[in-house]
């Protein structure tokens, strides 16, 4: 088992290097010169010199050959210190320190919305198969699917500011400092993003539930006489929930790219946003980092769902 | 003798079939809409959806403009149609080059195994793992939004999903006897992929286009929303959302409502149809719809 | 039916008497001593018009000598000043660093203009009257290049630091280097600084400039303690201001405290001022309306939104529009084909409706003006109607456009394309300027950049026509005609190289009579529309608001100007 463990680790480490090279390249290629635009300014009007642009580089390090500065880079991420933003002038895992809690807050948030809706709504809508329970909530998983993230979140915004007059706390507040006005702050988003979520994994949970209890050891179960809830509990849902789990880990790497929108639309200060501001800025140091963190997280997350799942399911061994 | 009962018309099964499966039907019409209304936009829209109507800015919707107008005075009914042009058209492109550059690449890895098959594998796990949203963004914006652009990069983000279903069908078919007989007779790699393997594939892969289409006019919707879609002036439903939409939210409702709407809509119809093809393609799935 | 609003009669008698006052206060540097026939500043060979008689012309103006200092019970509306309260202001994003004196937007000057003093200032109570800051009086020497400045004994920087004659050095050198809004004039006038003693501070010009003082109050031009680290290396906010810095969390929000050691006892009036950072400008305005913004920055509301401020806040808040505080350009390479054809630039320039831009654009807030705004001494509205790209019925325009690209060898038209910065107001200029090209059969696509790919692309002069908006503070018609129509102008985005233009530019800079120079400024703006080299769309006006409560507070003459709000205090 630790043999499977470190082996997955190590295979995870060397996709990772895989990923921080393509996207290094690709940040090459961006047009664009960060030195320039730090010197004018974001949203103003100012000139920049072609010295002070040359300084500026020089002194940015962005005047050494590209595998100079993509092995710094590489060093420096073991080291915990990969330089400064180009464009904020903070270190580069400060920023991504003080953003990072929302954006996690954010995600997990949204699984834990959309697992604790979606897993009850799938079940029910299975064992009363074809009853107006199932359509509603047939009818609900569809819409949630079709809708697009920004979409349900600008209904959000619109019903509660011109609904209901409300308006979050301005400036985003840590859980730590003041917890309620957080969660005022993120429920929303997260409801939007959750309920996506919820419509993908009801449908799955749907659909297992259903294959499970066509099984014959369940038809064995009733045949007993065991009470339905205990039918359900015992015997089929841990059956029925094991690509559910896949299906959450599939959802919480689906949800990183789902931040990035969130984050946008509700002028959130996360990592999804700092990574769509500093593409647009060719931030590198900052966009490769945050790219590489995110992958890192979708690996780890992969590798303890497989883990989870050999937990639930005793005929699975490790090699 | 017993009397022979006339045959039912096809039409019939297909009612029934329609009644049967509602959801399906609904979604499928509602996506064959979306095409007829793509195809014919230049005929179907009423106006040009580019052209500014001056002195109609903010209009509800009326008889004169059903959907109403927005910020600049454009109609936005014709924008909508124009846009489900956009929308599928890039759509239905990045899938098929993200079907069949993942399928090729699949089948090929599946087939001939070894090295070859653990690099590729390596290298479609590590694409696997960066969100997708995320890999179209950094790829949209290293190349610049435009219409080829993003169709490059929504397909690069399907690439891998479909090799590594395609790859596992391969592996299983090349045990096949067809293909035991084929080598044994001396049949070269090419004869015995485009012959034996490449058939079987064709089922997963309809499969997996149906899935991938709505995730794609997704995707190019969240592309355009960002920003980095196609860009002005072609009118897109991200971009119709994203900015005048979400501006006067409050002020005007239907500039963004209607987008928000069409892009539902086109994704729930393409996920029943694909649903559907999907129930007709693999029985096994059917009694658990 | 479109939406209009009609704005009030009260908001134009307000924009009328800041017209007003701005063309009153012409030349601030006027001289104690009569106008003398100095040759002009450059090798214009016409000498200037001033009158060889020692008469001073009329100028009704703001003879800078000493004013007395605004005092606490000076408030127009009437009632004893409450002292107290932090007030909350909205701003759309957090500035990038700490340095103000190298910062280009309202993102770093609303914030930090709090924690600082100027030279001079214009009087918070009083719109366009110059009142001392940290000089207290001064001096214009005989041909008007000598100013010497008295300033102000005592004054303690927030660290305890003295204040001293060579801070305001360093200050002023840095203004004239590194300040984006400053360095252009101040940087071309001021031939050097000097300090005779601790309390003295000299500004020797290369030549008499009418507008010095116009500059001097902008709230850029801030006294900064002598060798402060620049850019992202200034890691503290230390001035003499009103305010002391207390805490900066970007993504959230910027705080400022009452300065207890403040030079001037009586002020400041409020506790402190939280600037909070607000992107998402439908919760800005949400949060407005629910009374927890007290005041936006200017340039914060958009048209609509000032619309809805306007219009349903009557009574409880002020939506105050400045004038001309913006303008919408369209630059088109001259050296690039086919504009190198003096016919398909005027083409293109006839084709676009002006009043329709600011209709469609901004939502009818704004002036269709020319090169310059009448109160600088551009074209009145109705010099403007004889204009080609003003004419009305705009048939004319079009008719004579299309006959003159049928000249040009284009009959039907041609293809081009037009590049804007990302961003939904410049969208919408470019897509209007599209549809109006149409109308003279040229077709256009549009090609956009954002942040370091934007400069990179206009500093390339990589587009074919170029269409953007600029915030404007008209502080002098050099503003404009150096900056983007002389040769080498730093915004000169259509490589306007025209050496006759030059001379007439050149040549307005130096007059101090402001009769004299509006004739000159008025031949430089005909040259620029008798050979199609002028860039103008039409005119914007930026908009703030506040709250009921909030007292004393008196916008500026420009956006930049009475930000640092020492003279504020709130009603509550």
């Amino acid at each position: 088992m630790t043999r499977y463990v470190v082996s997955r680790l190590f295979s995870a480490g060397l996709s990772l290097i895989g990923v921080s090279i393509i996207i290094f390249v690709l940040m090459q290629i961006l047009p664009g010169d960060v030195a320039r635009t730090i010197l004018i300014g974001t949203s103003g009007e100012g000139s920049a010199t072609p010295e002070r642009v040359a300084a500026l580089r020089h002194e940015l390090g962005l005047d050494q050959p590209v595998h100079i500065q993509y092995l710094s880079w590489l060093v420096g991420l073991f080291r915990l210190d990969v330089g400064r933003s180009l464009t904020t002038g903070f270190p580069v895992f400060q920023e991504i320190q003080n953003r990072l809690p929302l954006t996690l807050e954010l995600s997990i948030l949204t699984v834990i919305f959309g697992t604790l809706l979606s897993i009850p709504m799938g079940v029910a809508s299975a064992i009363r198969q074809n009853t107006w329970i199932d359509h509603l909530m047939r009818i609900i998983s569809v819409a949630g699917i079709a809708m697009p993230i920004f979409w349900t979140g600008t209904l959000i915004v619109l019903v509660l500011a011109v609904g209901f007059h409300w308006l979050p706390p301005l400036g985003y507040v840590p859980p730590w400092r003041d917890p309620w006005a957080n969660f005022q702050q993120l429920i929303w988003p997260a409801l939007a993003l959750g309920y996506y979520h919820t419509a993908v994994v009801a449908r799955m949970t749907r659909s297992q539930m259903l294959e499970v209890l066509r099984q014959d050891y369940v038809r064995t179960a009733w045949a007993k006489g065991l009470r339905e809830r205990v039918v359900i509990s015992r015997h089929a849902l841990r059956n029925a929930l094991l690509p559910v789990v896949t299906l959450i880990s599939i959802q919480f790497s689906f949800s990183v790219g789902g931040t990035v929108i969130m984050e946008t639309l509700f002028f959130l200060p996360g990592i999804g946003k700092a990574l769509v501001d500093a593409i647009n800025f060719k931030d590198f140091p900052m966009v490769q980092t945050i790219i590489v963190l995110f992958a890192a997280l979708v690996l780890i997350i992969n590798l303890l769902t497989d883990l989870a799942y050999g937990a639930l399911d005793p005929r699975i061994t490790f090699k | 003798m017993e009397e022979l009962r006339p045959a039912r018309p096809w039409s019939a099964h297909l009612f029934s079939f329609a009644r049967a499966n509602t959801l399906a039907t609904g979604g499928a019409l509602i996506a064959f809409v979306m095409i007829v209304l793509a195809i014919g936009a230049p005929v179907l829209a009423p106006r040009d959806p580019l052209k500014l109507f001056y002195g109609n800015e903010f209009l509800p919707p009326s008889g004169q403009f059903l959907l109403g107008t927005d910020d600049l005075g454009r109609d936005i009914l014709s924008r909508i149609i124009y846009g489900a042009r956009t929308s599928l058209y890039v759509g239905i492109l990045s899938v098929f080059f993200g079907q069949v550059i993942g399928g090729l690449i699949g089948m090929v890895s599946g087939y001939f195994g070894g090295q070859t098959d653990t690099v590729i594998q390596r290298i479609m796990d590590i694409m696997m793992s960066f969100p997708t949203l995320i890999l179209a963004l950094a790829i949209v914006a290293g190349l610049g939004p435009s219409l080829e652009n993003v169709v490059a990069a929504i397909s690069l983000t399907q690439i891998p999903r479909a090799a590594r279903v395609i790859r596992s069908t391969s592996l299983s078919e090349k045990e096949s006897q067809y293909v035991d007989a084929a080598r044994s007779i001396g049949a070269s790699h090419v004869r015995i992929l485009s012959i034996h393997i490449l058939p079987q594939c064709l089922a997963p892969l309809w499969v997996l286009s149906s899935i991938a289409l709505p995730t794609a006019i997704l995707t190019e919707a969240s592309l355009s929303f960002l920003g980095l879609g196609v860009p002005p002036p072609s009118p897109t439903w991200g971009g119709m959302l994203a900015g005048a939409g979400r501006e006067y939210v409050e002020q005007a409702p239907w500039i963004g409502v209607f987008p928000g709407v069409a892009i539902s809509l086109a994704v729930f119809g393409f996920n029943m149809l694909g649903d559907g093809l999907r129930d007709l393609l693999d029985p096994r799935l059917r009694g658990t719809r | 039916m479109s939406r209009r609003l009609s704005v009030p009669r009260i908001l134009w008698a307000g924009l009328a008497s800041a017209a007003l006052l701005l063309s009153g206060c012409a030349p601030a540097a006027a001289p104690s001593q009569p106008a003398p026939s100095a040759p002009a500043p450059t090798a214009a060979p016409a000498p200037t018009a001033a009158p060889a008689a020692p008469a001073p012309t009329a100028a009704p103006v703001v003879r800078p000598t000493a004013t007395p200092q605004p005092t606490a019970t000076a408030t127009p509306v009437g009632s004893r000043v409450k002292k107290g309260g932090i007030l909350l202001e909205a701003l759309w994003a957090a500035p990038g660093d700490l340095d103000l004196l190298a910062a280009t937007s309202m993102i770093s000057l609303a914030p930090l203009a709090l924690t600082y003093d100027g030279l001079v200032k214009e009087d918070p109570l009083k719109a366009g009257v110059i009142a001392p800051d940290l000089a207290e009086k001064w001096d214009v020497s005989g041909d008007g290049t000598k100013i010497t400045f008295a300033l102000r004994k005592g004054v303690t920087f927030h660290n305890g630091q003295p204040f001293t004659s060579s801070d305001a050095k360093y200050s002023v050198e840095r203004w004239m280097k590194d300040s984006d809004q400053l360095a252009p004039t101040l940087g071309e006038v001021i031939k050097s600084v000097e300090t005779p003693d601790a309390n003295t501070l000299v500004l020797n010009l290369k030549f008499q400039y009418p507008d010095l003082f116009r500059s001097l109050i902008l709230d850029w031009a801030s006294i900064v303690p002598k060798g402060q680290p620049k850019g992202r290396d200034l890691k503290e906010v230390v001035g003499t201001g009103a305010f002391k810095f207390k805490s900066f969390e970007s993504g959230v929000a910027y705080q400022v405290v009452k300065n207890d050691k403040y030079h001037n006892k009586d002020l400041p009036h409020l506790d402190g001022v939280t600037v909070y950072f607000l992107p998402d400008r439908n919760t800005g305005l949400a949060a407005f309306r629910a009374g927890r913004i007290d005041i936006t920055a200017p340039v914060y509301f958009t048209v609509p939104q000032f619309k809805v401020v306007d219009s349903q806040m009557k009574g409880q808040a002020t939506a105050y529009l400045y004038p001309n505080s913006f303008w919408w350009n369209i630059y088109l390479p001259m050296n690039k084909k086919p504009w190198t054809d003096i016919r398909v630039r005027r083409a293109v320039f006839m084709a676009i409706d002006r009043k329709q831009a600011m209709a469609t654009v901004d939502q009818g807030l704004g002036s269709v003006d020319g090169v310059m705004p009448p109160n600088l001494g551009g074209y009145t509205s109705d010099e403007l109607k004889k204009v080609p790209g003003w004419r009305d019925p705009k048939s004319q325009d079009i008719d004579e456009a299309k006959k003159l690209l049928a000249e040009a060898g284009f009959p039907s038209g041609f293809k081009t394309d037009i590049f804007y910065r990302t961003g939904g107001d410049y969208l919408n200029m470019a897509t209007f300027v599209r549809d109006q090209l149409t109308k003279i059969g040229i077709t256009a696509t549009l090609t956009t950049r954002d942040g370091a790919a934007f400069y990179d692309y206009v500093y390339a002069r990589s587009y074919d026509i170029h269409a953007h908006r600029h915030p404007f503070a008209p502080a002098s018609p050099d503003t404009i005609l150096a900056q983007y129509y002389r040769t080498g102008g730093e915004r000169n985005f259509a490589d306007v190289a025209d050496s006759k233009l030059d001379a007439l530019i050149n040549k307005q800079m130096g007059i101090l009579d402001p009769t004299e120079r509006k004739k000159v400024v008025h031949q430089a703006e005909q040259y620029l529309y008798d050979n199609a080299e002028a860039s103008i769309i039409s005119w914007g006006a930026y908009s703030q608001g506040w709250q009921k409560w909030v007292r004393d507070f008196v916008p500026g003459q420009t956006i930049y100007d009475n930000l640092r709000l020492e003279a504020v205090w709130l009603d509550k």
